[in-house]
C-alpha cells in the first residue's frame, strides 16, 4: 500500500505539501528568524532582504516569522474544527442511518438543513457577535459549521454500506447494531470520510483566514495569515509582498490538503490495490 | 432440532406468510421451494431474528425447545453466528471489501468467545482447507475482490460454519453461481451437512437444486404452504396442482419434442389474497370454494394443502 501511494501522483504532493506545513508549523514552536510579535518601527515596511526574507509589515514584524506562527494557528484551527465536526457528525450521521425514516433521523436532518440553509461565513460573524471574537469561538463557530457536513456524508454513506450483503451476513453472525456500524460501516466509509476531512481542513483553514481578515478570528497579537492579509490591504501599491506571501501560504496549505485527501482516496480503496 | 409451528408474518396487516409449519432433525435438510415472493426468505429471516422493521412474527420458532420468538435482541445475538449459521445469496457482496479473508471467518469464533484471536486465524485456515479453498494459508490474507465467485461463497460457507451451528440457513446459496461451480458447492454443502449433524434449511426457487440436496421439500406459494413431504415422490407424483404446474413448466428428458407448459397468470401481490388458497387464481382446478376457505390439509404418499389434489390434468 505504501509503495502504490508512493507512485500516486497527486498523493505524493499533497503529502509534501502537508508534511512542509506541518513541519513549518512544528519548526515555529521552537524557532523563527525574528520574534514574530517584537515590533521595529524604525524597520518597518522593508522589502524581502538578508536580515528578513520576506520583508517586514508596518510595524517592523518579520514577515516569515509570522507566517510560520501563522501556520501553527491555521493548523490548530484545522484539527480541532474539523475534529468537532468529524466526531459528533459521523457519529449523528451513523445513528440517524440505523434509524432510518424515523423521527431521530428526520430531526438530525432537518437539523442539518436548516444549518445549510445560512451562508456559512455570516452565520459564523452571527455566533462570534454572540461568543465574542477570538480564536476558540473562530474554531467552534468552523466546527459546528462542520457537524452537518459529517452528519450528511455519514449517513448516505452508512445507507449505501448498509444495503450490503455482509451486512446481513454480519448480523447473521451475531453481531449487535454497534458492533456492524463500529467494524463493518466504518471501515467501509472511511476513505469518504477521509476524503472530506481533508477538503474540510483546507475549507477550515479559509474560514480562519476569512474570519480574521474580518477581525473577528484570530486576535493580535497573535499571527494569522487571514489577519496579515488584511493589515496589508492599506500598503498594497506600497509593499505587495505583505499580501502576496500570506496569500500564497493559504492557498498552498488548501492545495496541500486538497490533493492529499484525493491522494487518499484512490490508496485507501482496496479495490485499486495492484496485482 | 429446529421446529417451526404456526408461523406466520404480517405487514403492516397484509398477510407475508401464513401459518407455516415443519420441523428439521439433525443431519437432515429441508428444502424450501418457491418463487420469488412466496415468503421463503422472510420464514429464514424470521428464524434468525432479522426481519425488516414493520414486520411483525408470531407463532413458534423452537431451536432445541427454546422459543427463538420470545427472545430479546441481545439473546438473538449470541444464537446468530454461533448456533444458527447462515449463507446468501449473492457472494459477490456478502463479503466486506475492507477486511482479509480470514478475518472475517475468525470473527464470528472471536465474537461468540468460543476461541482468542490467534487461534481464530489458525482455525480460519482449516475452514478453508475444509471448504476447498486450495493453498489457504495465502488465501487468509487475500481480500475477497481476489477470489472468484464460488471461492467466495466457500469462504461465506466456512463462516456460516466457523462456530460449528446446529443449524445452516442457506438462503439461495448456489442462484448466483455458473453451473458447474453450483454443482460443487452443492456437493460441498451436502458433505460438510452429513460430517457435522447440523440440521439445513435449504432455500430455492430451483426444484432440480432442492432434490440433489434435501430429502425433504416444502413448496412455498404466496406465502402458504402448498405441499410438503419426501422430495422423491414429491417430485415423482405430486399432487398439489401448483407443484404439477412447476414441474410441467420445467424441461426434462421425456419433454423433448413438446412444449413446456407455463403456469397462466402471474402472482397475485400479497395484500390481494383472500383467505383461501392464493393459488387458486391461477389454477386449473380453482372452484368458488378454493376463493374463500382455506384448503384442508390432505395426506397421502405427500402432505397436500388442497380441496382437489392428486389428478393431473
Amino acid at each position: 500500500m505504501i509503495g502504490r501511494a508512493l507512485r500516486h501522483p497527486s498523493f505524493v504532493l499533497g503529502l509534501a505539501i502537508t508534511l512542509l506545513v506541518l513541519g513549518v508549523a512544528f519548526l515555529a514552536t521552537f524557532w523563527t528568524p525574528h520574534d514574530a510579535t517584537a515590533m521595529r518601527i524604525s524597520a518597518r515596511l522593508r522589502p524581502p532582504s538578508a536580515t528578513n526574507w520576506l520583508g517586514t509589515d508596518q510595524f517592523g514584524r518579520d514577515v516569515l516569522s509570522m507566517l510560520m506562527m501563522g501556520a501553527r494557528n491555521a493548523l490548530l484551527v484545522g484539527v480541532v474544527a474539523v475534529g468537532i465536526g468529524l466526531s459528533i457528525g459521523v457519529a449523528l450521521g451513523m445513528m440517524a442511518a440505523t434509524r432510518e425514516g424515523s423521527l431521530a433521523d428526520e430531526a438530525i436532518m432537518r437539523l442539518c438543513d436548516f444549518t445549510f440553509a445560512f451562508p456559512a461565513v455570516l452565520t459564523a460573524i452571527l455566533i462570534l457577535t454572540f461568543l465574542g471574537p477570538g480564536l476558540v469561538n473562530a474554531i467552534l463557530a468552523i466546527g459546528i459549521f462542520n457537524i452537518p457536513v459529517f452528519a450528511r456524508i455519514a449517513r448516505g454513506a452508512s445507507l449505501q454500506v448498509m444495503a450490503r450483503d455482509y451486512i446481513r451476513a454480519a448480523q447473521a453472525a451475531g453481531r449487535s447494531t454497534f458492533g456492524i456500524l463500529h467494524r463493518h460501516v466504518l471501515p467501509n466509509i472511511r476513505g469518504i470520510l477521509i476524503v472530506q476531512a481533508s477538503v474540510q481542513f483546507a475549507l477550515a483553514i479559509l474560514a480562519e483566514a476569512g474570519l480574521s481578515y474580518l477581525g473577528i478570528g484570530t486576535q493580535p497579537p497573535n499571527p494569522s495569515w487571514g489577519r496579515m492579509l488584511n493589515d496589508s490591504q492599506t500598503f498594497l501599491a506600497q509593499a505587495p509582498y505583505l499580501a502576496i506571501f500570506p496569500g500564497a501560504a493559504i492557498a498552498l496549505a488548501v492545495l496541500g490538503f486538497n490533493l492529499l485527501g484525493d491522494g487518499l482516496r484512490d490508496v485507501l480503496d482496496p479495490k485499486s490495490k495492484e496485482r | 432440532m429446529l421446529r417451526v409451528e404456526h408461523l406466520r408474518i404480517r405487514f403492516r396487516g397484509t398477510p407475508i406468510l401464513r401459518d407455516l409449519s415443519f420441523a428439521i432433525d439433525r443431519g437432515e435438510a429441508l428444502g424450501l421451494v418457491g418463487e420469488s415472493g412466496s415468503g421463503k426468505s422472510m420464514a429464514a429471516l424470521a428464524i434468525m431474528g432479522l426481519l425488516p422493521p414493520g414486520m411483525e412474527a408470531s407463532g413458534r420458532i423452537l431451536l432445541d425447545s427454546e422459543d427463538l420468538l420470545a427472545l430479546d435482541e441481545a439473546s438473538l445475538c449470541s444464537i446468530r453466528g454461533r448456533r444458527i449459521g447462515m449463507i446468501f445469496q449473492e457472494p459477490m457482496t456478502a463479503l466486506n471489501p475492507v477486511h482479509r479473508i480470514g478475518e472475517q471467518i475468525a470473527e464470528p469464533l472471536v465474537l461468540h468467545g468460543v476461541m482468542e484471536h490467534a487461534e481464530a486465524l489458525r482455525e480460519a485456515e482449516s475452514l478453508l482447507e475444509r471448504v476447498g479453498i486450495e493453498e489457504p494459508c495465502r488465501r487468509l490474507h487475500s481480500y475477497p475482490h481476489e477470489l472468484s465467485g464460488g471461492q467466495r461463497q466457500r469462504v461465506m460457507i466456512a463462516m456460516a460454519m466457523s462456530c460449528k451451528p446446529a443449524l445452516l440457513i442457506a438462503d439461495e446459496p448456489t442462484s448466483a453461481l455458473d453451473v458447474t461451480v453450483q454443482s460443487e458447492i452443492l456437493d460441498l454443502l451436502r458433505d460438510l451437512r452429513l460430517q457435522e449433524g447440523m440440521a439445513t434449511l435449504f432455500i430455492s426457487h430451483d426444484l432440480a437444486v432442492i432434490a440433489r440436496v434435501a430429502r425433504h421439500t416444502l413448496v412455498l406459494y404466496g406465502g402458504a404452504a402448498m405441499e410438503t413431504g419426501d422430495t422423491i415422490a414429491l417430485l415423482r407424483q405430486p399432487r398439489h396442482p401448483y407443484t404439477q404446474g412447476l414441474l410441467a413448466a420445467l424441461p426434462h428428458g421425456r419433454s423433448k419434442g413438446t412444449r413446456l407448459q407455463p403456469i397462466p397468470g402471474f402472482v397475485p401481490p400479497a395484500r390481494l389474497l383472500a383467505e383461501g388458497c392464493p393459488f387458486h387464481g391461477r389454477c386449473p382446478r380453482g372452484d368458488a370454494r378454493c376463493a374463500a376457505e382455506q384448503p384442508p390439509l390432505t395426506v397421502e404418499h405427500t402432505r397436500a394443502w388442497c380441496f382437489h389434489p392428486g389428478r393431473v390434468e
